[in-house]
């Protein structure tokens, strides 16, 4: 397996953006529907994340050693354009437990760039890194849908319903993608 | 599920990335509320001084500037003073903030009372999944092992399973205290005009 298939593979099952860092939970959770729904919304998420991943860390590693407290910022600055793309299709409106949506994809795209960023890659690993992370994003995006329409259609109590059985059932995906670690 | 439409929920959804980042051990823990803390009183200082309807809508914009700069010094300070914290924790530091939890005062319907209370919900949270994540994770309680040497602790939990798992048991038991009536509901009631999912 060449360097660069391993990275990709890599980011996308035992480094997965949702399950092993959590960064995607809190937009997986609030933005999933039906599956249905889930599957186009996540091409759109994932895409999005891809190309503000990119920019950011491009920008941010052509500062001079002397800004590199800038970085935050620019970060920051990419995700917010990001949402802003977001917005103007028509995703991202209205509020979500009284805090406007526009925060839901800041914690995913800030929170990769900071990965990438952290970890010094060369530009072609970078690349393929954010594209495996946009892809890890995509699968638990579908998959906390998924598991979210199986619990809305089950005839089980009110209680295990929505987020204490969506984490669990997130806690044993987690550990079963941690067990692909040995192959990398 | 109207009935648990409850501060509990909203709590742990809005600041769900710093309880399972920042819960991998209980120094980690009081450290990310204390940073969450700190971060969302200035933030609500500062929008009670800034006329948020002059902003037009853009003082979201100004508020996650000011959020991520601090929650970048306390970044900062954690390398400093906390290495190992900073080692293990340090994104999910920064990450506190643009986590949505952070920015609940800065709304001027929310009185600090109600804000205050929030943050004992997020303290008590966050302590009880780095107390077990601790404990079963590591065989420890801020870092004085209880096991006899040999003893070989649940590795998974001291990752991300750990934290999703002991967090949702935490709600459902949370859950099951509401359904038996055991709690006042009234003490958990959110503001009027709040978006419930």
């Amino acid at each position: 397996m060449s360097e660069l298939m391993g990275v990709f593979l890599e980011n996308i099952v035992p480094q997965n953006m949702v399950l092993i860092y959590f960064l995607g939970v809190l937009l997986s959770i609030a933005e999933t529907e039906g599956v249905r729904t889930t599957l186009f919304k996540g091409v759109k998420y994932s895409l999005g994340l891809f190309f503000a991943v990119i920019i950011g860390v491009i920008v941010a590693e052509s500062l001079p050693l002397a800004l590199e407290f800038l970085h935050p910022w620019i970060f920051l600055l990419t995700a917010l354009g990001a949402v802003f793309i977001f917005q103007l299709i028509g995703d991202l409106k209205g509020e979500f437990y009284g805090i406007p949506r526009l925060f839901l994809p800041l914690v995913p795209i800030v929170g990769v760039q900071y990965l990438l960023m952290d970890r010094g890659l060369s530009f072609d690993v970078m690349v393929i890194s954010a594209l495996a992370n946009s892809i890890g994003f995509y699968l638990g995006f579908i998959l906390t849908g998924t598991i979210k329409e199986q619990i809305m259609i089950s005839e089980t109590d009110d209680i295990y319903k929505f987020a204490p059985a969506l984490l669990i059932s997130l806690g044993v995906l987690s550990m079963a993608v941690m067990g692909f670690g040995f192959l990398y | 599920m109207e009935k648990f439409n409850n501060m509990f929920e909203q709590v742990v959804l809005l600041g769900i990335i710093p309880i399972l980042g920042g819960s991998r051990n209980l120094t980690t823990a009081v450290i990310t509320t204390v940073i969450l803390i700190l971060t969302a009183i200035v933030l609500r200082l500062l929008s009670r001084l800034l006329n948020q309807d002059s902003l037009a809508g853009a003082h979201w914009v100004l508020f996650l500037a000011v959020g991520i700069s601090l929650s970048y010094i306390a970044y900062l300070f954690s390398a400093f003073l906390y290495p190992q914290v900073y080692q293990h924790s340090g994104m999910y530091l920064l990450l506190i903030g643009i986590s949505p939890l952070t920015y609940y005062g800065c709304k001027l319907n929310v009185s600090f009372a109600d804000l205050w209370k929030r943050f004992n919900i997020f303290f008590l949270t966050i302590v009880a999944v780095s107390f077990f994540r601790e404990l079963i994770g590591f065989g420890s309680i801020l870092g004085r092992s209880f096991f006899e040497v040999g003893f070989a602790p649940l590795s998974s939990f001291q990752g991300a399973p750990g934290a999703f798992i002991i967090l949702g048991t935490i709600w459902l038991i949370f859950r099951w205290i509401i359904s038996a009536n055991l709690l006042n509901e009234s003490m958990l009631k959110i503001e009027e005009g709040t978006e419930i999912e």
